[in-house]
C-alpha cells in the first residue's frame, strides 16, 4: 500500500461545484485516469480517499489537497498528466507527492487557511468611513471565537482585494461567518461566496507553518 | 456581457447547486456553435437532477453529437430561484453547452416524460422568448418539436408543438436534422411552416395544425380530420427493428450536481410484453429486443472506462426477463471487479430468482422493492399482473435470507373491478410480509416493510383506456382505509398525492380543449405539478371552471367502444380489437400469456409495425 498527496485546484467555473460534487467528480477522474486505487472491503467498497477542508459552493481554491490510497507505487509525472488528461475545465492537479508512511494524514494537518477576498469599488469606497481596523475590532460582538481564530488579515485597497489567514476547525470561525460579519460592518450584501479563493491550506504548529507537500516552511 | 458571463458573474453566486448550469459535464460536447449548420436543443421540462438521470436524453445526445454537420445542446427546466434570477436580469433561457439562448437553436426538442411537466413546457417557450402558441410565432422561429411517452396522447399540447415525433427516436430524429439541413440550405433559418410540409412525410411525425379536432352539438368529441393533404389518418409510432445494431451512447454524460441516479445505463432491452393492463410503457415499447450479451459486454466495459460511475444499471422495463442473464452477469460481475463498479437491477421482478440473482450482484443493498400491484389474486388475473402469493412471500423470504433488511411494496389502488376484499388483500399481503420478516429480527429490530400506493390513473392506448378514475373522494377513502389496516401489522403505508394523479388522469387521456387549462394555470403560475412542494391544485381547479371544462369528466369519464378517443389519431401498433379484448377479458378476470414466452397473442404490433420480438435465445417453449 502506497500513500500519496494530491494538490490540486478548483477555479473558474468550477468554483461552483459543492465539495460533495467536487469529491464525486475527482473520485470519477482518478477511476477513469486508472489510478490503481484502494478500496474498502464490504459490499459498497469505496475508494480509500481523504479531503482536506471542504471547500464552499463558489469559493475557488488554488492550492487544495486529498490523500489517496493506491494499492502500489506510481510515477506522479505520468499520474498527473492521466489525471488532468480526465479533469473539468477549472480543475486540475499540480503535484502528487508519496507520504511517509507515519503522516498524520490531511484531516489531522490542517489547521489554517488563507484566503483572498476580491473588494469591488464599490466596497473599497465604503471602507473609507469606517476603516478595516475598526471593522475587524468589531468581528468579535457577534460571533465569538472569530476574531481570535483570524491571526492575520491585511486590505489591499489599491490592488482591491483582503487577505486574512484563518484557523480552520475552530468553533465559530468560518469562512461563511466571515463574510456575514464583514457584509453587517460594511452594509452591504456583496461580498459573496465567488469572490473569495482559498489561496493555501496549512500547518501551524509552534508559531511555524507548513504546507501539506513539506516544501516550504515559514514563521507566523 | 454576454449571456456566459452574466450568468458566471452574477446569477451564479445567487442560486442554488450552481453547478447545474455550467454544461461542463464530463462528455458533454462542445461544438463551434456558428460552424455547425443544423443545431438542436434538447429540452427537459424537469430539473437537472431529473433529467440528467434519464435515458433518451444521453441517446439522442451522444447520436446527434456524433453527427459533424450537426450539434445538440441540452436545457433542463430552470429550477424556480434560477427563473427568478432570469426574469429578473432579462435574460432568455439558454443551452448548457454554449450558453446560447434556445432562439439561437434552429430545433427546440422537448421530451414529455409524463404529463405533470406539462406546464414546464410552457415554461421554457415562454422563458426563451417564443410566443406559447405555435400560431402565434413567426416563421422564422426555431421548429419547436415533442416527443416521449406523454406523446402518445398529444391533444393538451397540440396548439404549442409544431410537430410531435411519435415512438423511438434514433432513426427519426437524424431525418428530422436531415430535413432541417436541407431546407435551411445555407440560409439563417428555415421557414417553418417549410418545414412542416416536408416533416409531415416522415413516418411518426404527428402535425398538429394540420388537423382538426370535431366534436358533435353536445360538445362530445367526434374526431380528429387531417386538413392538410399530405396528413395520414393516423400517425403510426416509429420503432428501431434491431436495437442490437442501433447506435448507444458509451461516452455518457456524468453529472456535475447531483441526479436522481448516478450511473452508468446499460439497456439490455427493450419493450415488454408481459402485458400488465394499465402499462403504458408495455404497449408503446413492444416488441421485446434484446441485445446480445456480447455487445452489452463491450458496451459496459467502454461505459465504465469513459464515465467512472460507481456503478452501472441494467435498464429495460424489466430487467430479470432478459434471455441471456446466466451469460451476462457472470462476466459482467467480473468486468467490474477490478473497477469495483457495482451492478444494478432497476426493478426485481417478484419471485426469488430475480432476489437471488440480484443477491449475487456486486454494489450497494439498500432496500429491495416488488411490485404486487394489487391485494388478491382475482384483481391481479384482472389486471394480467401474473403474480401469486407464493411467488411474493418467497420473494420476500429470499430477500430476508439474503440480507436485506428493508422491503418495498408497491400496490395500486382504484383498479378496475376493485372491492373492499381487495383492498383488505393488500393489507393481508403486508402483514404477512411483516410476519415473515419477524423471523428475521435482529435483536429488537425488524425489518422494515413499507408500502407505497398509487392510484390508477388510466392511460391513453392501454387496455384500460376506457375506464374512468375513482373519484378523489372514494380513492382518498380507499387509501385511508388500506393505511389504517396496514398500520396494524406496523408497516409504513406512503401514498401518492390524489390531486396530482387526478391531474395526471385529467391529462392522460384529454383532448385539445384542455390547451387551454394548461395555458391559464401556467399564466397564474403553475410549474413543477409533478413537485408536491409546487404542486397549486386550486389553480388547477380555478382554470377548468373559468374555461367552462369539468376535470371530473376528463379523469372520471368511463368511455363506450364505439366512442372516438382523442388519442386515436396516433396508432400505437396494438390493434384496437386486441385493446377492446383484452379489455373484455380483464372484466371476466381472464389473464393473457406473454408473447415473450408463450405464442403470439395477435396484438397486432409485430404485423402493422413490421417487427418481430428479437430474443437472444429464441422463444421459449
Ligand atoms: S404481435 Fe404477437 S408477438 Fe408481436 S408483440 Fe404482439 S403479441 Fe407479441
Amino acid at each position: 500500500m502506497s500513500r500519496y498527496r494530491l494538490e490540486y485546484m478548483k477555479k473558474d467555473t468550477a468554483r461552483y461545484l459543492s465539495h460533495r460534487e467536487l469529491m464525486t467528480t475527482l473520485q470519477r477522474a482518478l477511476k477513469r485516469a486508472s489510478f490503481p486505487l484502494t478500496y474498502t472491503k464490504g459490499h459498497h467498497p469505496r475508494p480509500k480517499l481523504s479531503y482536506g477542508p471542504p471547500l464552499g459552493v463558489g469559493v475557488a481554491g488554488l492550492r487544495e489537497y486529498m490523500d489517496l490510497e493506491l494499492d502500489r507505487q506510481i510515477s506522479s509525472r505520468e499520474y498527473i498528466q492521466f489525471l488532468n488528461d480526465q479533469l473539468h475545465p477549472g480543475i486540475s492537479a499540480r503535484d502528487l507527492v508519496q507520504l511517509d508512511p507515519a503522516d498524520m494524514g490531511l484531516g489531522k494537518f490542517i489547521n489554517l487557511a488563507c484566503y483572498r477576498i476580491e473588494l469591488d469599488s464599490a466596497i473599497s469606497s465604503a471602507i473609507t468611513t469606517i476603516s478595516w481596523e475598526q471593522l475587524f475590532n468589531k468581528l468579535e460582538e457577534e460571533y465569538p471565537g472569530l476574531k481570535e481564530g483570524l491571526l492575520k488579515w491585511c486590505a489591499d485597497p489599491v490592488e482591491g482585494y483582503l487577505e486574512v489567514l484563518m484557523q480552520v476547525g475552530q468553533e465559530g470561525v468560518s469562512l461563511r461567518n466571515l463574510l456575514e460579519a464583514l457584509n453587517k460592518g460594511i452594509g452591504t450584501t456583496v461580498l459573496l461566496p465567488s469572490l473569495v479563493t482559498r489561496t493555501g491550506l496549512f500547518h501551524l504548529e509552534n508559531g511555524m507553518i507548513t504546507d501539506p507537500l513539506n516544501k516550504c516552511t515559514y514563521l507566523l | 456581457m454576454t449571456i456566459e458571463q452574466l450568468l458566471i458573474e452574477k446569477i451564479l453566486p445567487r442560486v442554488r447547486k450552481p453547478a447545474q448550469y455550467l454544461g461542463t459535464e464530463w462528455n458533454s460536447v462542445h461544438k463551434d456553435f456558428d460552424a455547425v449548420p443544423v443545431r438542436m436543443v434538447f429540452a427537459f421540462p424537469d430539473l437537472y437532477e431529473v433529467g440528467m438521470s434519464h435515458l433518451g436524453l444521453q441517446i439522442l445526445y451522444g447520436l446527434v453529437n456524433q453527427r459533424e454537420n450537426c450539434l445538440m445542446e441540452r436545457a433542463f427546466a430552470p429550477a424556480v430561484d434560477m427563473e427568478a434570477e432570469l426574469r429578473r436580469a432579462g435574460l432568455p433561457l439558454f443551452s448548457l453547452e454554449s450558453h446560447r439562448p434556445l432562439k439561437d437553436f434552429d430545433i427546440i426538442g422537448f421530451t414529455l416524460q409524463y404529463e405533470l411537466t406539462f406546464s414546464n413546457v410552457l415554461n421554457m417557450l415562454d422563458l426563451a422568448g417564443l410566443p406559447l402558441r405555435s400560431a402565434d410565432r413567426q416563421d422564422d422561429q426555431p421548429l419547436v418539436i415533442a416527443g416521449g411517452p406523454a406523446a402518445y396522447n398529444p391533444e393538451p399540447l397540440a396548439p404549442f408543438i409544431d410537430a410531435f415525433l411519435i415512438g423511438e427516436g434514433e432513426e427519426a430524429v437524424l431525418e428530422i436534422l436531415d430535413l432541417v439541413g436541407e431546407v435551411k440550405g445555407g440560409k439563417g433559418r428555415a421557414f417553418r411552416s417549410q418545414l412542416l410540409e416536408r416533416l409531415v412525410e416522415i413516418p411518426g411525425v404527428y402535425v398538429p395544425s394540420y388537423y382538426r379536432a370535431e366534436y358533435t352539438e353536445q360538445g362530445r368529441f367526434k374526431g380528429i380530420k387531417p386538413i392538410h393533404p399530405k396528413a395520414p389518418e393516423r400517425v403510426q409510432r416509429r420503432v428501431v427493428r434491431d436495437l442490437d445494431t442501433a447506435y448507444f451512447p458509451l461516452s455518457q454524460l456524468v453529472p456535475l450536481s447531483e441526479a436522481v441516479h448516478e450511473r452508468g445505463m446499460l439497456e439490455i432491452f427493450r419493450g415488454c410484453t408481459r402485458g400488465c393492463r394499465f402499462c403504458q410503457a408495455g404497449v408503446i415499447y413492444r416488441p421485446v429486443r434484446e441485445r446480445k450479451p456480447e455487445t452489452l459486454l463491450a458496451a459496459a466495459r467502454e461505459i465504465i472506462k469513459n464515465t467512472g460511475f460507481e456503478e452501472i444499471s441494467l435498464i429495460s422495463l424489466s430487467s430479470l426477463d432478459y434471455g441471456a442473464l446466466d451469460q451476462l452477469l457472470p462476466q459482467l460481475t467480473q468486468g467490474c471487479e477490478a473497477t469495483r463498479t457495482g451492478i444494478s437491477l432497476p426493478s426485481l421482478r417478484v419471485d426469488s430468482f430475480s432476489v437471488k440473482t440480484a443477491q449475487g450482484l456486486p454494489g450497494r443493498r439498500t432496500s429491495v422493492t416488488f411490485a404486487p400491484e394489487a391485494g388478491t389474486q382475482r384483481l391481479r388475473d384482472v389486471i394480467n399482473k401474473g403474480v401469486t402469493e407464493e411467488d411474493l412471500f418467497k420473494a420476500v423470504e429470499a430477500a430476508f435470507d439474503a440480507g436485506w433488511f428493508a422491503v418495498k411494496l408497491y400496490f395500486m389502488v382504484g383498479l378496475p373491478t376493485e372491492t373492499i376484499d381487495d383492498l383488505k388483500g393488500i393489507a393481508d399481503l403486508v402483514n404477512e410480509v411483516v410476519q415473515i420478516g419477524k423471523s428475521y429480527s435482529r435483536g429488537k429490530k425488524r425489518p422494515r416493510v413499507t408500502v407505497s400506493a398509487s392510484s390508477f390513473v388510466p392511460k391513453a392506448h392501454t387496455p384500460f383506456q376506457w375506464e374512468g378514475q375513482n373519484s378523489r373522494d372514494l380513492l382518498k377513502n380507499k387509501h385511508e382505509y388500506v393505511r389504517e389496516l396496514v398500520k396494524r401489522s406496523r408497516a409504513e403505508y406512503n401514498w401518492h398525492s390524489i390531486d396530482t394523479s387526478f391531474l395526471e388522469a385529467c391529462f392522460a387521456r384529454g383532448d385539445r380543449k384542455l390547451a387551454d387549462v394548461l395555458e391559464a394555470a401556467y399564466q397564474k403560475g403553475c410549474r413543477f405539478d409533478g413537485w408536491s412542494e409546487h404542486f397549486r391544485f386550486s389553480l388547477w381547479m380555478e382554470s377548468f371552471q373559468e374555461l367552462g371544462l369539468d376535470p371530473v369528466d376528463y379523469a372520471e369519464k368511463s368511455y363506450s367502444y364505439d366512442e372516438a378517443l382523442p388519442w386515436e389519431v396516433i396508432d400505437a401498433g396494438v390493434s384496437r380489437d386486441f385493446l377492446i379484448e383484452e379489455h373484455q377479458r380483464a372484466l371476466a378476470g381472464k389473464t393473457s400469456p406473454d408473447c415473450r414466452t408463450s405464442r403470439c397473442g395477435k396484438c397486432g404490433v409485430c404485423s402493422s409495425l413490421k417487427v418481430a420480438n428479437c430474443l437472444v435465445k429464441g422463444r421459449g417453449r
